[in-house]
C-alpha cells in the first residue's frame, strides 16, 4: 500500500552506545509517507533511544539517518559519523515532531502560547496566523476552552494533548511518540490514544513507541518488535500479534498478554 | 529630640542619596554582568568556564572591604588611579557580579532537561531556548536569593565609609562625633530599615508576578 510513497524517515544500521553499553546494535528502519509504525518491546530494548536518535536528541556512533532523503547524519569513508551543519540540521529536524512521555510543556506559557511559540519564533509565522492554527489544533484535541490556562492546571491527559498540538503546530512530516501514555493514570490514557487514533485516520506519518499492545495492534500499519538493541521482527500487526515468527517476540507477547 | 533629628536630617538624607546611588549602580551593572558570567561558567569551553570559576572564587573568597581597598589604594600602583566613588562602585559591581553569577548558574541549571529537549525538537536555537524558555523560568527561581543579595547590598554600602565616601553611615558618624550623642545611629537604622523594607515589598511583588503560572 505504501510501496510507491516516499520515505519520510530512514535509518540505516544505526549504532548507539553509552560507554560500554551498546543500546542500539545496528537498527535499520524506513517509514513511508502516511504510515503509522508502532515500536514495541521490553524496557531497555532501545525503543526510546531509537526515537531520540531520529530527532537528534542523541547522536549516533555509526550508521546514517535521512529525513525526506536528506541526510541528518551519514557515514564518511572512514566509518565515522558526520552530522549535517547546525542550520541544516535544525531545518531537517523541524520536519519531525516529538511527543515525550513527560510532556515537556513550557510551564511559564499558557496553553495557546505553548503551541504558538515555535511557529512564531522558529518558523517565522505571523502571530495571528499562528494563533488561528493553534486554535484549530486545540479544537482537534478537544481543549479549546483551556487556551489561556497554564499547564500546571491541566491533568496529565490534557497536558499530553496540548503537547501533541504543540508538535503538530510546526506542521511536521512525521510525529514521533515516545511512550505518550506511560506517565498517565490509566483512566486518562484513552483521551490521548483517541487523539493519536484520529491522526492515524488522517494518514499522519508516525512512529509510536508504546506499551499499549491493543492500541498498537489497532492503529499501526506495521509493528516493530525490538529487544536488546535490535529489531527482532517486524510485520503487519495481525501477523506479529497472532503468529510471531521469532521465539523472542512470542515470549515477550506471552508475558505482556498475561499481564 | 525631634528638633535635633530634624536638624541632622538634611545631612542624613544627603548621605542616603549617596548610598542609593551606589546601590542602584551596583544592581544595574552587576545583574547583567552576573548573567554573562553565569553563561561563561556553564560554557562547554573549559578555559572560559575555569577562568570564571577562579574569578568567582577570588571575589567570594576575600572580604569586600579588602577588594574595596585594593581598587582604591592598590590600583594606583598599576597606574590606575580612581576617584573614591568610581572606585567604590567598581569594587561593588565586581564583587556582586560574582555572587549573582552563582545564583544565576544555579537557577539556569535547576531547569529540567526536558525543557531543553522540548525546545530543541521544536527547532529553537540555543539562544532562543535560553531567552524564551529557560531564563523566564529561572527568573522565578532566582528571585528569592537575588532579593537576599539586594538587601545585603543596602547594608554593605556602609563599607565605602572606609575609603571616605560620604554615604549614610559616614554622615551619621560625623553627627555623632560632632554632637556627642548617639541618636543619629537610631535615625540611620531607621533609614536602612525603610530601604530594606521597600526592597522586601518589591521582591514579594515580583515573586507573585513571576510565579503566576505555578
Amino acid at each position: 500500500m505504501y510501496v510507491d510513497a516516499m520515505n519520510v524517515i530512514e535509518a540505516k544500521n544505526i549504532h548507539k552506545r553509552y560507554g560500554s553499553l551498546e543500546v542500539l546494535k545496528g537498527v535499520s528502519l524506513a517509514v513511508k509517507e502516511g504510515e503509522a509504525v508502532a515500536v514495541i518491546g521490553p524496557s531497555g530494548s532501545g525503543k526510546s533511544t531509537l526515537l531520540r536518535c531520529l530527532c537528534n536528541l542523541e547522536t549516533i556512533d555509526m550508521g546514517s539517518i535521512y529525513i525526506e532523503n536528506e541526510p541528518i547524519a551519514y557515514e564518511t569513508g572512514d566509518g565515522s559519523v558526520r552530522y549535517a551543519p547546525d542550520r541544516q540540521l535544525r531545518k531537517l529536524c523541524r520536519k519531525t515532531g516529538m511527543v515525550f512521555q513527560s510532556f515537556n510543556l513550557f510551564p511559564h506559557l499558557t496553553v495557546l502560547k505553548n503551541i504558538t511559540e515555535a511557529p512564531i519564533a522558529v518558523a517565522k509565522v505571523g502571530r495571528k496566523e499562528a494563533e488561528e492554527y493553534a486554535l484549530q489544533l486545540l479544537e482537534k484535541v478537544g481543549l479549546t476552552d483551556k487556551k489561556d490556562t497554564y499547564p500546571s492546571r491541566l491533568s496529565g491527559g490534557q497536558k499530553q494533548r496540548v503537547a501533541i498540538a504543540r508538535a503538530l503546530a510546526m506542521k511536521p512530516k512525521i510525529v514521533l511518540f515516545d511512550e505518550p501514555t506511560s506517565a498517565l493514570d490509566p483512566e486518562l490514557t484513552g483521551e490521548v490514544l483517541n487523539v493519536i487514533r484520529d491522526l492515524a485516520r488522517e494518514n499522519m506519518t508516525m512512529i509510536i513507541v508504546t506499551h499499549e499492545m491493543g492500541f498498537a495492534r489497532e492503529v499501526a500499519d506495521r509493528v516493530i518488535f525490538m529487544d536488546e538493541g535490535e529489531i527482532v521482527e517486524e510485520g503487519k500487526p495481525s501477523a506479529i500479534f497472532t503468529a510471531p515468527r521469532m521465539k523472542r517476540t512470542e515470549s515477550f507477547l506471552g508475558k505482556v498478554i498475561c499481564l | 529630640m525631634i528638633e535635633y533629628i530634624l536638624s541632622i536630617l538634611p545631612s542624613l538624607l544627603e548621605g542616603t542619596l549617596v548610598t542609593l546611588e551606589i546601590f542602584v549602580i551596583t544592581i544595574v551593572c552587576s545583574l547583567p554582568l552576573g548573567l554573562l558570567l553565569a553563561f561563561c561558567r556553564i560554557s562547554r569551553y573549559k578555559p572560559l568556564s575555569n577562568a570564571v570559576g577562579v574569578y568567582i572564587w577570588l571575589l567570594r573568597g576575600t572580604p569586600l572591604l579588602l577588594q574595596l581597598f585594593f581598587v582604591y589604594y592598590g590600583l594606583p600602583n598599576f597606574g590606575i588611579t580612581l576617584e573614591r566613588m568610581p572606585a567604590a562602585c567598581i569594587a561593588f559591581v565586581l564583587n556582586y557580579a560574582a555572587y549573582f553569577a552563582e545564583i544565576f548558574r544555579g537557577g539556569i541549571q535547576s531547569i529540567d532537561k526536558g525543557q531543553y529537549e522540548g525546545a530543541k525538537v521544536l527547532g529553537f536555537t540555543y539562544l532562543q531556548t535560553m531567552l524564551r524558555i529557560i531564563l523566564p523560568q529561572s527568573a522565578r527561581r532566582v528571585l528569592a536569593p537575588v532579593s537576599n543579595e539586594a538587601i545585603t547590598l543596602v547594608k554593605d554600602t556602609a563599607l565605602v565609609y572606609a575609603i571616605g565616601v560620604g554615604e549614610l553611615l559616614r554622615a551619621t558618624k560625623i553627627a555623632v562625633s560632632r554632637d556627642a550623642v548617639t541618636t543619629p545611629f537610631l535615625a540611620a537604622a531607621v533609614f536602612y530599615l525603610v530601604m530594606t523594607l521597600a526592597l522586601t515589598r518589591l521582591f514579594e511583588h515580583l515573586e507573585e508576578r513571576f510565579g503566576a503560572y505555578e
